[in-house]
């Protein structure tokens, strides 16, 4: 068997293309196919030179994967450089790159922050129920329990570009509700939750201008990255077209 | 600058005996040159490709598909030194071989 038919060698061809693509995600088309081309072109002719040296699929895979890793920190400089270059080419650019990939940025943080609040309040009601002995407030319970999952669904399809919209429509319901839902749990089993309601006489209102501000954002990036809405993406393949004809 | 004149020197070596200087064959021939055990990271050496190109040190284009195609293989990106590239690569060959400055440190003396 040939390596470059090899199990390793195609294995370590795909992490380093996925890897590849990644860094090249959003930059301008051109400059991007070229860094994958070449590095396609590079692995195939390492594979050939392995081959042909005698070295075993095996070594001859795990030199080229310690050879991309060692590439890591050039890859992420030129692809600032480059970013920098599409920032001063025009709005349009930033907005489909940069931008895009800061808002996907944004939307997983909130989703991770909507899901650690979560599980720390039903840890913090659960604990209270077993220590103190309260009765569990289990509506509440239920409802955080549910847009604790909802959050941690959305963060996970959030990360990957073609679901991302759905994970941004699917984190509305979490970032509006969890807040309320939370102090609603906690009001039975933290003190500092009844002092901020006392103390703070507006907190309810608060909380739903909080929670309406929040909710915002995953509705921004799903109006931004919803199909029938975008088309960026078609924009852009037509200019590649373009220059490529 | 020391991959830099590395790149330059090894093109200049691989059309000198007509081979193609494309991307592994670079990282081939540099790691032949200066003993090394390794090749160039892809990162490393593309990265420094892409600079040389803006700089005008090098010039590329990629090799026609259907002669890649013929061969079964992903189509090469060829590279070629350019007159200013050449000269560049000249004047830091010369500076390379000028003696090094010796430094004297300066001592004061007290009083």
């Amino acid at each position: 068997m040939t390596i470059l038919r090899s199990h390793p060698y195609r294995t370590t061809s795909r992490r380093v293309l996925a890897w590849c693509a990644w860094y090249t995600r959003g930059l301008d088309p051109d400059a991007a196919a070229m860094r994958r081309d070449e590095v396609a072109s590079d692995l195939h002719e390492e594979g050939v030179w392995a081959e042909e040296a005698g070295i075993s699929p095996a070594v001859a895979s795990r030199r080229m994967l310690l050879r991309a890793l060692r590439g890591v920190p050039a890859d992420l400089a030129w692809r600032s450089g480059e970013l920098r270059q599409t920032r001063g080419a025009g709005f349009s650019w930033a907005m489909t790159g940069h931008a895009g990939s800061g808002l996907a940025f944004v939307i997983v943080a909130l989703g991770l922050a909507c899901s650690l609040v979560g599980v720390l309040a039903v840890v913090r009601a659960l604990l209270a129920v077993e220590t103190v002995g309260i009765l569990l407030p289990r509506a509440e319970l239920i409802a955080v329990a549910t847009l604790t999952i909802l959050s941690l669904l959305a963060t996970v399809l959030s990360i990957h570009p073609r679901s991302r919209y759905l994970g941004a429509a699917l984190l509305i319901v979490p970032t509006a509700w969890i807040m309320h839902f939370t102090l609603q749990l906690l009001w039975y089993s933290s003190a500092t939750v009844q002092a901020l309601a006392v103390r703070i006489e507006s907190l309810s209102l608060l909380v739903v201008l909080m929670s309406v501000g929040l909710a915002l954002i995953p509705i921004g990036a799903t109006l931004w990255w919803w199909p029938a809405l975008n088309h960026r993406d078609d924009k852009t393949a037509q200019q590649t077209g373009e220059r490529h004809a | 600058m020391a991959l830099e004149v590395n790149i330059l020197e090894s093109v200049l070596a691989l059309q000198s005996v007509g081979d193609q200087a494309y991307g592994f064959m670079l990282a081939k021939h540099i790691a032949g040159a200066t003993g090394s055990s390794t090749l160039t990271s892809h990162g490393t050496l593309y990265k420094a490709l892409a600079r040389m190109a803006a700089g005008g040190l090098v010039e590329s284009a990629w090799e026609d598909p259907a002669a890649a195609e013929l061969d079964g293989r992903p189509r090469r990106r060829i590279y070629r030194v350019t007159a200013e590239g050449a000269v560049a690569l000249q004047r830091e060959q010369a500076r390379l071989m000028e003696p090094a400055e010796v430094v004297v440190p300066q001592v004061r003396t007290a009083g």
